[in-house]
Order: structure tokens, then sequence, then C-alpha cells
């Protein structure tokens, strides 16, 4: 009986201490407003299609790397990131696999349509990525967190990317037939809050694939033109007039990828010649095609992005071995090579959740 | 991963056939006069009177096989085999004897011959090496390292082709997208296309893809079957890279019967068969009708995008027929096959990506002859010569993927062997040599106007044999220069092996080389979307192979016991992998690959519970020879592989439980999405009634027992459990 009191007597002094360590700690530490945000890491992630696969490396210790498979069979040549969400397409397999980038874990595989060709995504907001249906000329609104899908939206033809800005989803539709360039490409423009079409924008390029919206606000748009025609161009669309304000020739074989940079810089990588440079405040190249940045010596690449800190990162385009990403120092040499898997084709950041 | 159907997704148009019966019947004729040709002239009479003279070969190798008894009846004659395999047996009366032969290790066969007064009557024989004599027992291991599977064995194991039979054998792995639909075989992970199939001496290669499909063949018409593993180029010419599968429909006779089979997928299927005396000799015959609706519900897969499915356009119609005749023919020995096979199938494409109009037609006629001579001294002549005309259309008009097509393609192919052999000196046995054309004529939609209508091969072939005597150590070699004509570029291959037989223990170790050219399909098939011909591929080789082998067998106690192992280690450069490039179009690219395995196999009966159990395990490793890692596995090449099964029969009762593991595999060449493995387990049970001269079977089969559904490859789902009741009934022998 004796040693039951004492036992309650140590507990009831124990609780009287956690209270006030507790009481001290809050008083330190908490603003006593809202709980602290979680703490962040900014990752890149490659997009490898042939071997189906997510390289993740930590920005601030590219040494280490995780790599995720996507699925046993698909043809992904692009994906969407939020937060600690990746969305990829999977091309041939009519689906988007959703992978959780803190954990380094593919969480579900949502289907589409059947036939859709799944190329090209982009978040509308924390649980809604828009997918592109090429060869069914529209796109699926997809619920990542619990793996359903909307009603598909109709586009123009062959829709390949989808650039999210100011509460409108800009899909850009390469107006392909068979794979070949059949005309200009359009821009089908969608209000994010209705996801119904509103108007179409005209470019002058043929192939879009890729666009991003500059610190300017205009929106670019990457026109791969048709292989070996050495076409290649960049179409400006102002998205308040949602009008096409100018189309630069001279990108060109075959350029299909854009990562807006810091200062006015839109590089735009290729397979035939590397990266150029466009100055986006003088319309003009800084780096054209005769005189591309070749990384790493080689006058390729598959995929270029930027950090937050402005590095850029350009993809070796091997697809018949395991490749690397390039890490490139303020006078664009090679500084960090990153081992990815087969056949780079895109490479993004964002930031995620770590541990505390 | 090999993608034969990108070589088939092309565009539309090309030149107009020129097909049609007229044609056709045309160049059956011209191969016809092709084959009689090939046969030597009539040879003289000799000037001894009475005599018998034979010679007895393996029929595997072809090697003479020395002390085989011999007897010949009426007369109780007795006599045994030189080294050489010869054998003389003089002052024999005119009339009709029986020649049975035998020899431990392998069967007895016979053969009814006529001496003629005044004439040397001329016998050759081929012995194969024999298997435990119990059905349930599917494979045994040959002296050589080959696995055989006789009748008994394959029709036992309920299976419908010749891609169903092989499937138990270890280190093969038969590729199936869909029941009913093509199978590819691969061997020691290796492409298809890196595995030469001869039925009855045909190749069974489709010129285009290199591949040979094994579903084309009943597994009811064939009479044995062996699996040759490793690099062969020096024994049967180029696309024996990684090994040779030897199918024939020709053997001892056969009674008549009459069968019929129904199950699930909506199956249905016919057969008629038989053979007896006919001239000198015996001939035998089959004919098989078979068609599958082929369609189930299946679900889709989680990985793309889940979901529940019916799969159609899986439907098949099929007839083959074969016949064959053997004996005696100017003071040689004669068999000669013919064959038809015909089929229509749906192609239903991957799950996720069905092909509800893609379809495939087939039609292939064969014949083939093989005629040996013993020569006096231990020598002898070997010709043999095939012809063979085939036609394939693929067509789709709406495919998932690309742009409609529909594409036919016409092959004409001829070939001929010779080669004779003398013995040796000493220790040198024997010496033999030999030279083999092969021709072959492809027109086709599929490949582009820079494809050579013609190919022509020759090969040049020498080969000795050493040993001390005939239960000592033996060394056998051969060397081949083939001559390959659309590259004009000579390739050369070897072999060399010693057997060393201890008691009931057999070791062996071979050293190996092997070349296989690209395919027609390969370098030039038609420009497509997506997909584009490489005519810069080289050639795919295993310019070192060693592999060893130990047999022992034996019994303990009442159960006999064959038990064995092999080994190998032979790395393929330039192993032809298709790989897209930047712009995601598909072509045809050659990759190194680190090649090493072995398989372990046990085999055991019980006499006295009428029990037979066997098992069997397979390790593949086959890696892209990277920098940066050796130990990537080559896309759905599983690693391990392992075979179990029972076998009971007891009067007319038999059941057949067989267990088959695929092991995982990556459908990627990287370490990831890796695909679990998996079994199966089939099982047959049959009865067997006798009413006076007739005798009826029954046997019920299920495949799948325990209703898997996993697949080899991703997205091609499989039905999982089906059943399959046939009735069998002939004249009891």
């Amino acid at each position: 009986m004796k040693l039951e009191m004492g036992r309650r007597g140590s507990s009831a002094r124990l609780l009287g201490a956690a209270s006030l360590t507790a009481v001290f700690l809050t008083a330190c530490f908490g603003d006593g407003t809202e709980p602290l945000p979680p703490e962040t890491a900014e990752v890149g992630v490659v997009l490898s299609s042939t071997d189906l696969s997510l390289t993740i490396f930590e920005v601030a210790n590219p040494d280490q790397t995780r790599t995720v498979g996507l699925g046993p069979d698909g043809s992904p040549v692009t994906m969407a990131l939020r937060g600690n969400l990746a969305a990829v397409p999977l091309g041939i397999v009519p689906a988007v696999a959703v992978v959780d980038l803190k954990d380094g874990l593919l969480v579900r595989t949502v289907g589409l349509s059947q036939g859709s060709g799944a190329t090209g995504a982009a978040f509308l907001n924390d649980s809604i990525v828009l997918v592109a249906n090429p060869d069914l000329d529209s796109v699926t609104p997809v619920n990542v967190l619990a793996g359903t899908t909307g009603s598909d939206i109709a586009v123009g033809r062959f829709p390949q990317a989808i650039v999210v800005e100011g509460g409108r989803a800009f899909v850009l539709n390469a107006e392909l037939e068979f794979f070949a360039p059949d005309g200009p490409s359009t821009v089908s423009v969608i209000d994010v809050a209705t996801l119904q079409v509103t108007s179409t924008v005209m470019l002058s390029g043929e192939n879009a694939a890729m666009g991003g919206v500059g610190p300017d606000g205009r929106l670019y748009i990457v026109a791969s033109g048709s292989f070996g025609s050495a076409n290649g161009s960049l179409s400006v669309v102002d998205l308040a007039g949602l009008t096409e304000v100018a189309h630069h020739p001279g990108f060109g074989e075959f350029p299909g990828s854009l990562a807006l940079g810091p200062s006015a810089r839109a590089f735009v990588g290729a397979f035939a010649y590397g990266v150029v440079v466009w100055d986006t405040s003088l319309d003009a190249f800084i780096r054209g095609p005769s005189e591309a940045l070749e990384p790493g010596g080689v006058p390729s690449t598959s995929g270029v992005g930027f950090d937050d800190a402005g590095r850029l990162y350009t993809l070796s385009p091997d697809c018949q071995n395991p490749s690397t990403a390039n890490r490139h120092d303020a006078v664009f040499e090679v500084d960090v090579t990153i081992p990815v898997g087969i056949c780079p084709f895109a490479i993004a950041f964002t930031a995620v959740e770590v541990e505390s | 991963m090999r993608v034969s159907l990108f070589s088939r997704s092309t565009t539309r148009g090309g030149p107009p056939l020129r097909t049609g019966a007229v044609r056709w019947c045309a160049d059956l004729a011209w191969y016809s006069g092709l084959v009689v040709l090939a046969l030597p002239g009539t040879a003289s009479a000799t000037q001894w009177p009475g005599e018998l003279s034979g010679r007895i070969v393996d029929s595997l190798t072809g090697t003479p096989l020395a002390a085989v008894e011999v007897r010949v009846e009426p007369g109780a004659w007795k006599t045994s085999t030189d080294a050489s395999g010869g054998f003389r047996l003089r002052g024999l009366e005119p009339g009709s004897y029986r020649v049975s032969v035998h020899r431990l290790g392998y069967g007895t066969t016979h053969r009814n011959i006529d001496v003629r007064n005044g004439l040397v009557a001329r016998v050759r024989l081929e012995l194969a090496p024999v298997a435990l004599g119990v059905d349930e027992i599917t494979a045994t291991v040959d002296r050589i390292g080959g696995t055989v599977l006789l009748r008994e064995a394959i029709v036992g194991s309920g299976a419908r082709t010749a891609g169903d039979a092989l499937q138990s054998v270890p280190g093969i792995v038969v590729q199936e997208r869909t029941r009913g639909g093509p199978q590819l075989v691969s061997v020691r992970g290796a492409n298809p296309d890196a595995v030469l199939v001869l039925l009855d001496g045909v190749p069974l290669n489709d010129p285009v893809t290199g591949e040979a499909d094994l579903s084309t063949v009943p597994a009811r018409s064939l009479t044995r079957a062996t699996v040759l593993a490793g690099a062969l180029s020096a024994r049967f010419g180029p696309r024996a890279t990684a090994g040779a599968i030897l199918l024939e429909t020709l053997g001892e006779a056969e009674p008549g019967y009459v069968s019929t089979w129904a199950g699930s997928l909506e199956q249905f299927g016919l057969g008629a068969g038989g053979g007896g005396a006919l001239w000198n000799g015996h001939w035998q015959g089959r004919v098989e009708g078979r068609r599958l609706d082929g369609g189930f519900d299946f679900v889709i897969p989680a990985e793309a995008g889940g979901g529940e499915a019916h799969r159609g356009n899986a439907d098949l119609v099929t007839w083959s027929a074969s016949t064959g005749w053997s004996g005696p023919l100017w003071e040689g020995d004669l068999s000669a096959t013919a064959g038809f096979e015909t089929l229509e199938r749906g192609l239903p494409g991957r799950s996720f990506a069905p092909s509800s109009d893609a379809r495939q037609d087939l039609d292939r006629a064969r014949l083939s002859a093989g005629w040996n001579l013993g020569l006096l001294g231990g020598g002898s002549l070997n010709v043999r010569t095939y012809a063979t005309r085939q036609t394939t259309r693929f067509r789709d008009s709406d495919p998932p993927f690309g742009t409609p097509f529909d594409d036919r393609t016409v092959l004409r192919g001829a070939g001929a062997a010779i080669e004779g052999s003398i013995p040796g000196l000493g220790v040198l046995r024997a010496i033999s040599g030999g030279v083999d054309l092969d021709i072959q004529s492809v027109e086709g939609d599929a490949l582009s106007s820079g494809a050579p209508p013609r190919r022509t091969d020759l090969g040049l072939r020498a080969s000795g044999t050493w040993s001390r005597s005939e239960a000592s150590w033996l060394v056998s070699s051969s060397v081949r220069g083939h001559w390959v004509g659309r590259t004009d570029r000579w390739h050369g291959s070897h072999e060399v092996a010693l057997g060393v037989p201890l008691g009931p223990l057999l070791l062996r170790v071979a050293h190996r080389s092997a070349f296989s050219p690209p395919t027609l399909g390969d370098q030039f098939f038609r420009e497509g979307v997506g997909v584009e011909p490489n005519p810069e591929l080289r050639a795919e080789r295993v310019p070192s192979e060693f592999a060893a082998q130990a047999m022992w067998v034996g019994g303990v106690g009442d159960v006999a016991v064959r038990a064995s192992v092999e080994a190998y280690r032979g790395d393929m450069k330039g192993m032809i992998v298709w790989l897209p490039d930047f712009r995601f179009v598909w072509s045809p690219r050659n990759v190194d690959v680190r090649r090493s395995g072995g398989e372990a196999g046990l085999e055991l009966e019980l006499p006295g519970a009428d029990l037979s159990l066997g098992g069997s395990f397979s390790l593949t490793r086959a890696t892209y020879d990277r920098a940066d890692s050796d130990d990537v596995q080559v896309a759905y090449r599983p690693r391990y592989g392992a075979t179990l099964t029972a076998g009971w029969q007891h009067g007319p009762w038999s059941l057949r439980l067989a267990s088959r593991f695929t092991g995982a595999r990556f459908p990627v060449p990287s370490p990831v999405n890796e695909l679990p493995g998996f079994w199966v387990t089939d099982f047959t049970v049959g009865h067997r009634w006798v009413l006076g001269r007739w005798s009826a079977e029954s046997h019920l089969g299920i495949e799948r027992l325990f209703d898997v559904t996993d697949a080899l490859i991703f997205a091609y789902p499989d039905p999982g459990r089906t059943l399959r009741v046939e009735f069998r009934v002939g004249p009891s022998s």
C-alpha cells in the first residue's frame, strides 16, 4: 500500500514537471498564433523514359540520389511537380503515375481514357493535375490524391504540354497528324475554375512542344518544327490579349525543352546542338544554335532546368545506357554530374518536406 | 526487350503481290524437283552376294556409334558395330529380315530389310539417347548436353504446341503473349532469333524477324524434340548463337488414331494419324485442326491504370498436316517428310491498348529429305535437302499506335547439305566434312526497297573425333567457315568438347563460338511511325563460350536416378535489342551482354510406387555489359527458373502434376519496375480402355490449376485456369 501511494506521488511530480517544461518551451519557441510550416528542401527530379523511372536528388547534396520506378510499361516524356508530388503521364499507357517525392514511392497510377497517349501535365492546385491526351485531342483533370478523374475536355489537335498561370491553363496543341506537323500550333485556354475552354490562340510555329511563363508575364512556347527541317521557333504570347505577339524562327533542328532562367533569359535545349540562350527583353539570341552551349563538350541535350539558386541543369540524351544530369556553374561549365536513368527527357525542381 | 511488333507496324503500300494458287503450285513443283535432283544417282550393284552392310549413328550428333548390338532375324544373326559405327553380315539368303539394334544408353530401333541375291543391302539407322522408361518423366539429358523430349512425354504433358512442350526444359523461356498466340523461345537469356529451330531439317526461323514461332507446330505431330543449348554455329550454322531446337515428326510408326478435344476459351480440335508399311519402308501421316475463341474477362493491372476489360480478337483457327516415308533407296536409306501448316489468328495487343483488328495469316509448305549411305570401310555419305514456301500476312486497319498496315511476306527457301565421313587412324576415330548451301528469296511489303531480295549462305564444316577406346575419353571438334552473301563476309565458329566417362558419371567440357547476322527485318523493315531500321547493325557473336557438364545415371536401391548439372559462360557481343533514340524512335541496336549461369536437374523413378518425380533449376545471368554496372539483367529475362513434376501411372490410370516457376524479371533495361516471379501448375489425368482390338483414351487437362493469371510479359493477360477434355481412339497396339 505504501508502495502504491509512493508511485502516485512520483507520477504527480513528473506530471507537474512536464507541464512546466511544456509551458517554458512554448513561451520560448512558439509564436502563439499558428503551427510552424513544414521544413522543406529543394529536390531535382529527372524523368528517364526508357527505364521508366524518376531520379530524385537533393539540390544541396546531389551526390545522393533515389530512383523510383513508374511502372512496367509506358513512354513518359513529361511530368509535373508540386510540393511532395510528381505526376507523370505514361505515354502509350493511358495513365498517370503519381509519385511521393518525399518518401520516394509510387503512390498510385490513375487510368485515363483508352488511347490517350498521355503526354503533358500541369498542377492546377495541390490535388488536381490537368493531363493532356494527344491521341484523343483532349485533356483530363486528375485528382492525384483521390485517384479519380473528371470528364475529358476537348482541346486542339495533339495537345502535348500544359502551362498553368493566373487561374488559366494553357494547353499547347502541336496539331500533328500521324506524328508529323499538319499546320501551325494552337493554344487552348482553359479557365481553371470552370474547366471550360475559353479561347484559342493561334501560333505561327509548328509542333508546339514546351512552354513557360517568363518574368515579364508572357508565355514563351518552343515549337520543335518538323524533324530534319531545322525550323524550330519560339513564340511569345501576351496573356492579357491572348495573342501571339512575336514569333522568332532560327531555333534550328528540333528544339524540345525550355527553361526560363534569371535575368530575362530563355534557355532552349535541342538534341541537335545543345542549349541556346535567348534574351527575352531584347528578343535576340545571346547564343544561337551555331554557338550553342555544349554541356560537357557534347552538343546535345534532352532537357534543361533551373534550381532556385539559378543554376542551370542539362540532361545528356543517352538512350542506350544510364545517362547523367549536369549542373553548370556561372560560366556554364559542368561542375556536378548526377547519374540518372536511361534516356532522360525532363528535369524539374520542387520543395519537398523533410523531417525536422 | 526484343519488340518485333514494331517491325510490323509499318506504313501502308508496297508492290502488288504475285501470289495465288497457280504460283504456289509452280513453286512447290520447282522445289519438289530440287529435292529430287539433290539426290545422288543410282549406285552400281556390287559383287558380294547376300550381304547386309550397315552403319549406326547418334541421332543427335551424327557421330558413329561403336559397340551397338545388331540382331538380324530370322536366323539369329548377331554382330556389333566397329569404331566407325559400321557392321557387315555376309552369306544372307535372299529374303526379308528384321534388323534390331540396341546399345546401352540408347533406345532400340528396328528396320525391315530386303536382301537380294547378288546385292549388298545397306542400312543406316539412328539411335536416340534413351529416356527413363516412364512417361511422366518429361525430359532426359542426352550425352552431349541437350534435352530430349520423346513422343510419349510430349503427349503425356498435355501440350498443345511445340512451345507448350518445351516450357518445362531448364534454361528455356517460351514467350507467349496470349493463348493461341505466337510462341517464341529464348535460350539462356538470348533473343529468340538466336535460337535455330529445325522442323524435320527445315528452318522455322522467319527470315524477316529471325524468330521461330513454335505455336505453328502441333505437339501431337512430334516424335521427338531435342533442345541443344549453347553456341552451336559450328554444327548448325548461323542463327544457332544460343542454341538449336530440333523438331522431328518422323519416327517409329504410330498406330492409327482419331482424337477430338474441347475445352475452355471455346477451344475445339480434331486430329487423326497413322502409319504403316509402304514399299520397302514405312510411312506415317497426321492431320490436325484446332480452333479457339480465346476471349476472356480480365483485370487491367493497377500499373496501367486498373479496371476491367474483355480480351477479344484472340481467336485462332489452324490446320496442319504432315506425312513422311523412310526406307531403303539406292543402296542407302531415305527419309522424306512433307508438311503444311496454315493458321489465322487475332493479335489482341496489350491490355491497355488492345488491337481489335490486328490479324495474322500464315501458310507454310515444306519438304525435306535425307539420304544416308554407308560406305565400305566404315565411311558414310549423308545428303540432306529441304525446300519451303511461307506466306505471312500481318494487318491492322485501326492500330492503337501508328498507321494502318497490311504487310505480306513471301519466303521461298531451299537448302542442301552434303557430308561425308571416313574412319581415322589410331586415336583419331573419325573425320568428317561437309558443305551446306541455303538460299532464301523474300518478297515483303514490310521491307524497304533497299532490302536484298535474296540471301545466299554457304557453309563449310570439318570435324574430327578422337578417342582411345569406346569406354574412354572422347574429344570431338568442329570448325565452320560460313559465307553470308548479303554482307559478302566469312564468319568462323568452332566447337571443341571433351567427354570423360567415369562409371555412371559422365563429365564433359566444351568451348565454342557462334555468330548470327542481323535479320532482314532488323536492317531493312520499312520505316514507319516511331520505328526506323538500322542498316548498320552488326552480327550477334558469342566469341568464347565455355560449358561444363556432369551427368550421373544410376540407382539408389530400387529408385532409378538421373542427375545432371551444367554451367556455362558465354558473353554475347552485339546482342540486337530494340531501343529508342532521343526522338523516341525505336530501332534495333547492338548491345554487349554478359551471360553465365547453369541448369541442374534431378529425375527419380520409383517403380514400386508407380511414381516418378522430377525437378530442375536454372540460373540465367544475362546482364548488360556496362562500364559502371555489371548486374543489370536484360529486360524480360528471368534470372531464375524451376520446374517440379510428379507422375503416377497405375494400370489404366495416369496422373501428372507439373509446376513451373518464372522468376522475377525487369521490363526495362534497369533494375527498376521489377515484375515478381510466379508459379503455375498444370494437372492432367488420363484413363485408357482396351476393347478388343481397339483402345480408347480420355484425358482431362487443367492448365494453371490454381488460377494464376501472371504472365511473363506485362500487359499481356492470361485467362488463368482452363480445362480441356480429350478423347482418342485407335487400334490397340
